[in-house]
């Protein structure tokens, strides 16, 4: 049956690759933003990782950290297998049953299905990765998206 | 029967498609003609873009020819007939999504290629939240931030469903 797997495989991928371009970046490209006052680059990195520690507590409850910023290529580096491990729980949930959970949030007591963690994880990583590099774009600098959609991942990892 | 987190998620992108092409629809039209970076790579284009994806996409898991692409004009009226048809595909694909996982070969890009349709179900969520994300930035490096990406998460769906 067509499943979740493949989406969360695929942004497993693609946050690996978008993690590996940041790690070889100078740093002044992790303080671009799309407009003033809004959240430069390094902090959208950084989100992206405190929104994997927020997934995989409202999965299994372990305690969020206080992630290192990103600011630079160094610390990007350091993300690769934090990133990994935040996405490994979440492939490790698809197939599972599409549990009622109760989350103790910072605001109180919230609740969600397995099946919307899951989703929103997918959707919400997609749509940084699009954010980051349509500020790339705008300040003169390329990250290739084509070359980071569902059909790149396939072609790469088939023989794997 | 269906996935529920596919379901979940293909519902949400249709929610959230719908939402981002009425709120473009009730832009002043000239905002529709915004771009970032690429002069030729302007709001309602992407737009366009994303539901001309939509077809193409649906008659690969359809094993269909992709009909010929309709172009949306960059207006108000347009934006309320793509967020129409976008509404329209969805339903299609919603149709299409619970089906055991196969190999379809297909033309993409001049190619003849080998996929399996999870692929192609992936791709199609994944391509269209790329995009929102995309117009939402072109529109607010241009000041205008009708377009809240936290608002069309899937926290925010399943509120709205309740």
């Amino acid at each position: 049956m067509i499943s979740l797997e493949t989406s969360l495989k695929h942004m497993a991928w693609s946050n690996q690759k978008v993690f590996t371009f940041f790690s070889e970046q100078s740093e002044d490209v992790f303080g671009l933003t799309a407009a003033e006052g809004e959240w430069p680059i390094g902090q959208i990195l950084t989100h992206l990782a405190g929104s994997g520690e927020w997934y995989r507590y409202c999965l299994n409850k372990t305690e969020w950290t206080d992630l290192k910023p990103i600011i630079n290529g160094s610390v990007a580096t350091e993300y690769l297998k934090i990133m990994a491990e935040l996405d490994e729980v979440l492939i490790a949930a698809v197939g599972g049953p599409d549990l009622d959970l109760s989350i103790e949030g910072e605001n109180g007591l919230i609740t969600a299905t397995t099946s919307l963690i899951l989703s929103q994880s997918v959707m919400h990583a997609a749509e940084h990765k699009g954010q980051i590099a349509t500020i790339l774009k705008q300040h003169g600098r390329h990250l290739d998206l084509d070359a980071l959609d569902v059909w790149s991942f396939i072609d790469q990892t088939k023989n794997k | 029967m269906s996935d529920p987190t596919l379901v979940t998620l293909f519902k949400h992108m249709s929610w959230a498609n719908h939402s981002v092409f009425t709120a473009l629809s009730e832009l002043p039209e000239e905002a529709l003609m915004l771009s970032a970076w690429d002069p030729e790579w302007k709001v309602g284009g992407i737009a366009s873009h994303i539901v001309m994806a939509q077809p193409r996409l649906l008659g690969r898991l359809k094993k269909e020819d992709p009909p010929a692409d309709i172009e949306f004009p960059m207006t108000s009226q347009g934006m309320k007939d793509l967020a129409a048809q976008s509404l329209k595909n969805d339903a299609d694909f919603l149709a299409w999504i619970d089906q055991p996982e196969e190999m379809l070969t297909f033309t993409r890009m001049g190619n003849t290629v080998s996929f399996l349709n999870t692929t192609v179900v992936a791709q199609i969520v994944h391509h269209a939240t790329e995009h929102r994300a995309q117009i939402a930035d072109i529109l607010e490096v241009n000041k205008i931030s009708t377009i809240r990406l936290d608002s069309l998460d899937l926290w925010s769906y399943e509120r709205a469903h309740r």
